[in-house]
């Protein structure tokens, strides 16, 4: 019988030693461990915060990674698409009319020749810019007035809920179509059109979340320190509830996206010549039976872009789920 | 005794407005959480607050530290009434009035680090002059609670319950205040980790001379820890005493019985032990019974207990005991 | 027929979490005899909630759990499909929770969930099983129990709540109750109550009762045998008498020292036990309390130590390698062996 080395023992699978072995062991086993060999007090896991947390499991999430990699695409496709063609994407050239896609035209041209792929690179630039800066104002305006009004509560919290309760009962394509026509079709009206109207959701959510944290044991502890209510409102309620409130907005950014399409299509967004994905998908209409593909790549566009950016919801979500931690 | 208080409450009163919405008609009803609250803490020494939930004991606790706006009454802290002292007047007493939380999964802020959590006091209250200076002072101060520098970039959920309470420990003691307020110090801990835990509150009064208002339901942690014990019920104080006394000469019918419900880990006693098992639920504080809180549960209730609250009264050697029996 | 209702041998039991596997239970034996009052203590994380439930099969998905034998009455658990688990759940075991505010459902009267067991599994009839409802709220002491039967669960506080668990969990007269820490969420006064009448209950239905707790004040007045477990493993077992009066696991004897006692006037100096519970993440290779053990050897850390009787037959069992001969005993506080 051979004396296993205690690195040799058995670790965990009902790893116990047999009546034999026992009877083996060097005298020196019974010698006291000293203090310093004993793993007290030791935490083994590596030192991950929150967000390093998350981001690992945003990592592992294949979907959402899918979805970065296609706003990726698409965001290279808006910067460099209408650098790489040779047309301008208002460039009319009437012997090309209506093209398929061939090695000239890779979308093909629309019905006064201009380049589908430049014009559909060209409404990337403007869709993606109204997402991302909607969705970007809204956070912005939500967080501050949902904070202020869920962290001093009271008389304050109720008249600043009621007047979203007031601002939400009003249809918002109301307000969007008379913004519209007050300032003209361009770019930056839609974003304030949207704005105007969208922050309130985020408004709400964020106060829900101000609200419960705001009567945890640590924002007293912080009271207690003498921190002051602004303080404890930028650095603890705030960085708390970022987690759902990051998770709300890109999910604002696809409906931002739709919602400027749709605008475009029904006539009251960007006016022509410029291109979006709306107004490209409408122009396209009236011979969509002729020219399907002239239909096909805007819609083309934004369906995948509101996927991917739906997908990446979906990965921060569970990734920033409060609930799978601990 | 009243001289050398650090800390006095008198008639500390906390009410609470509640909003009931029955059969949509609403109302507002009061909570009496705290009611005509009086005692006295002397420098250095330990005064054990218990009672079982809802009793108000908690409420008393962060009423002091001007976490509620009291109702009624004075808080008076070093001679100096502090019960309508502005936040900004009230700043330089925050360095000296600390607290203790009960539950360390939800008093440290998941999104910090240690050093942060444990430095900021020490930033907003100028104690440290650079950087490296506030550095020094995180890690003495994680050194003084038992844990490593391996521990202080970590952040809280990294830790079991106990290290987070030792983390809490550091942060009120960052300051190096005069009075902490330990409200339920260790309920939330397991029994070998409770014991880290006293050990290290009592050294450190030892050392720093701390006063603390020891909070708790625990009657055997209160008798170990306290020099004086208080008993509340419902909202109001029932008895308090210095602690030998009050262990050895309860006089309250809730005290006693509270005591003999507690668990005795001691399989011979238990059994040969006679228990006083209350009857009935504690009353709702919405709707407290008229009278001596505590008359539906008692056994020796009279028909004054139902007309008139029993006022606090003193039996002798600083004992006092609010019950109608001891009139009698 | 063995005298066990219940017996489990090298129970392990896995959750796969996010950044790898917890292993809760690392293998232990363990049994409950007919109409006995066990005690399992320990603290939180030591397993002995996660024991039960991996028996009971109320684990989350991310679990696995794997054992030699599960039995009850005789009958192989392993072998048991999800159905019929599932029907002697609340037949033959009944079960109390932790916390009495979440166990009942707001949804339906109290009258409606002590009837629904009655009828699944006993067919009572719709009269019937409200018969044996009002008896077994009688029973467990609340008052008016025909008014009660229709009322919901808020209007029920935190000690009665529980009384309504315990007479739902004994309304099918169950050959085990297991109660997870039953009185935790309550007040002492309350508490005393509770168990008092848990107490009443096993006498009177002669169920076989297995209390968990981290409370050895709870222990020491309600059970005759109590299980010690630690790190996932059982550090010790035996009579109550054994336990708290020959402790022989440095872990126990620590235990019961860490302990203030309201009947003390002394005031000695707490005994705490230094550190942390293990991280069963990453276990230990030896025995889990080496870490915070004062006595610990070489061996300690290298290899568990076996549950062992300290006198044969005796049914007091311990794991620790101070046991061995070899060992040097001075000071440690462990009597004969």
């Amino acid at each position: 019988m051979t004396v296993k080395k205690m690195t040799d023992l058995p670790r965990d699978e009902a790893g116990y030693l047999t009546e034999g072995e026992i009877a083996c062991l060097p005298p020196e086993s019974f010698e006291r461990l000293p203090d310093h060999e004993k793993q007290t007090d030791v935490i083994n896991r590596p030192s991950v915060s929150y967000w390093q947390n998350a981001r690992a499991k945003l990592w592992a999430d294949p979907l959402a990674m899918a979805g970065f990699a296609v706003i990726a695409l698409m965001i290279a496709l808006a910067v460099f698409g209408p650098v790489i063609r040779p047309y301008a994407y208002d460039e009319q050239n009437y012997s090309v009319i209506n093209h398929t896609p061939d090695a000239n035209h890779w979308f093909g041209t629309d019905k006064f020749g201009r380049d589908l792929f430049v014009r559909v690179a060209y409404g990337a630039r403007i869709s993606l810019t109204v997402g991302i800066a909607a969705a970007a104002i809204n956070m912005v305006i939500g967080v501050i007035y949902g904070g202020i009004s869920g962290f001093v509560g009271g008389r304050a919290d109720m008249l600043m809920m009621r007047i979203v309760d007031i601002l939400m009962a009003v249809p918002s394509l109301l307000y969007i179509i008379l913004i519209m026509v007050f300032l003209g079709a361009h770019m930056h009206s839609i974003i304030i059109a949207i704005c105007f109207t969208y922050w309130l959701g985020t408004a709400r959510i964020v106060r829900a979340q101000i609200l419960s944290i705001k009567n945890q044991d640590f924002v007293l502890a912080a009271k207690v320190i003498g921190e002051s209510d602004l303080k404890i409102l930028l650095r603890h309620l705030i960085p708390n509830s970022m987690g759902p409130i990051i998770v709300t907005v890109t999910f604002l950014i696809p409906q931002a996206i739709f919602y400027e399409a749709f605008l475009s299509f029904i006539g009251i967004g960007i006016a022509v010549p410029v291109a979006s994905w709306g107004t490209l998908a409408n122009d396209s209409l009236s011979n969509m039976n002729t020219y399907p593909h002239l239909v096909l790549f805007p819609a083309l566009a934004i369906s995948v872009t509101i996927f991917a950016f739906n997908f990446i919801g979906d990965g921060l979500r569970d990734a920033l789920d409060p609930r799978l931690k601990r | 005794m009243t001289d050398k208080a650090i800390l006095k409450t008198e008639n500390l009163r906390m009410f609470f407005d509640i909003r009931t919405t029955a059969l949509g008609k609403g109302s507002v009803r009061q909570l009496k959480a705290v009611n005509d609250v009086s005692f006295s803490i002397e420098k250095g020494r330990t005064f054990g607050l218990v009672g079982e939930s809802g009793c108000g004991k908690t409420t008393v606790g962060r009423a002091i530290l001007k976490l509620y706006r009291a109702t009624g009454g004075r808080v008076i802290y070093d001679g100096t009434d502090i019960t309508d002292m502005s936040e900004r007047d009230f700043f330089p007493y925050r360095r000296k009035m600390q607290m203790i939380f009960q539950d360390p999964y939800t008093s440290l802020d998941p999104r910090q680090p240690v050093s942060e959590i444990i430095g900021a006091p020490l930033t907003l209250h100028r104690l440290v002059s650079n950087n490296a200076e506030r550095a020094d002072r995180v890690r003495e101060l994680i050194h003084m609670v038992g844990l490593k520098d391996d521990h202080i970039n970590r952040y809280p959920h990294e830790f079991s319950g106990g290290q987070r309470q030792r983390i809490g420990i550091a942060r009120a003691l960052a300051m190096m205040p005069e009075f902490i307020v330990c409200d339920e110090p260790i309920s939330a801990l397991d029994v070998s980790i409770q014991a880290q835990i006293i050990n290290i509150l009592e050294e450190f009064q030892e050392r720093f001379g701390f006063t603390y208002l020891f909070i708790s339901h625990d009657l055997s942690v209160v008798r170990h820890i306290s020099h004086d014990v208080g008993v509340m019920y419902l909202g109001s104080l029932v008895e308090a005493a210095a602690v030998n006394e009050l262990y050895g000469n309860m006089k309250h019918p809730y005290t006693q019985s509270l005591l003999s419900a507690v668990p005795i880990a001691d399989p011979a006693a238990a059994r040969g032990r006679k228990r006083i098992i209350l009857e009935g639920d504690v009353p709702s504080p919405l709707d407290p019974p008229s009278g001596c809180p505590f008359r539906t549960r008692c056994r020796n209730a009279l028909p004054v207990c139902a007309q008139e609250h029993p006022n606090l009264t003193d039996i002798g050697g600083g004992h006092v005991v609010a019950c109608h029996n001891m009139l009698v | 027929m063995s005298g066990h209702i219940l017996e489990i041998q090298n129970l392990r039991t896995d959750f796969s979490i996010a950044g790898g596997i917890v292993r809760a239970v690392r293998g232990i034996d363990l049994f409950v005899d007919r109409g006995e009052f066990l005690g399992v203590v320990g603290e939180s994380g030591c397993g002995k909630s996660v024991t039960m439930l991996s028996v009971m099969r109320l684990l989350s998905e991310n679990a696995t759990v794997r054992a030699d034998r599960l039995a009850f009455d005789g009958r192989d658990l392993l072998r048991l499909d999800h159905k019929k688990m599932r029907r002697m759940l609340g037949d033959e075991i009944g079960m109390i929770f932790q916390d009495p505010m979440t166990s009942l459902d707001p949804l339906y009267t109290i009258g409606n969930q002590i009837m629904e067991p009655l009828k699944i599994h006993r067919k009572m009839s719709g009269h019937e099983a409200r018969k044996r409802a009002v008896e077994m709220l009688d029973l467990v002491g609340i008052p008016s129990p025909e008014q009660r039967l229709k009322q919901y669960p808020h209007e029920f506080s935190g000690g009665m709540r529980q009384r309504v668990m315990i007479a739902i969990a004994m309304s099918c007269n169950p050959k085990l109750l297991i109660a997870d820490e039953p009185t935790t969420a309550l007040d002492v006064t309350i508490q005393a109550q509770i168990l008092e009448l848990m107490k009443d209950m096993q006498e009177k239905f002669s169920a076989a009762t297995l209390l968990i707790t981290h409370d050895l004040g709870v222990i020491a007045s309600t059970c005759s045998r109590v299980v010690v477990m630690y790190g996932g493993l059982i550090m010790e077992s035996g009579d109550v008498e054994d336990i708290f009066y020959r402790p022989a696991h440095p872990y126990t004897i620590g235990l019961l020292s860490s302990i203030s006692d309201a009947a003390d006037t002394g005031k000695k100096k707490l005994s705490p036990i230094p550190g942390s519970p293990p991280d069963l993440m990453n276990p230990p290779r030896g025995c889990p309390f080496t870490a915070r053990c004062d006595f610990a050897m070489r061996i300690c850390a290298a290899s568990r130590p076996a549950l062992a009787e300290t006198v044969p037959g005796s049914g007091h069992g311990v794991a620790c390698w101070l046991r061995d001969t070899r060992a040097k005993l001075d000071g440690t506080g462990v009597t004969a062996r």
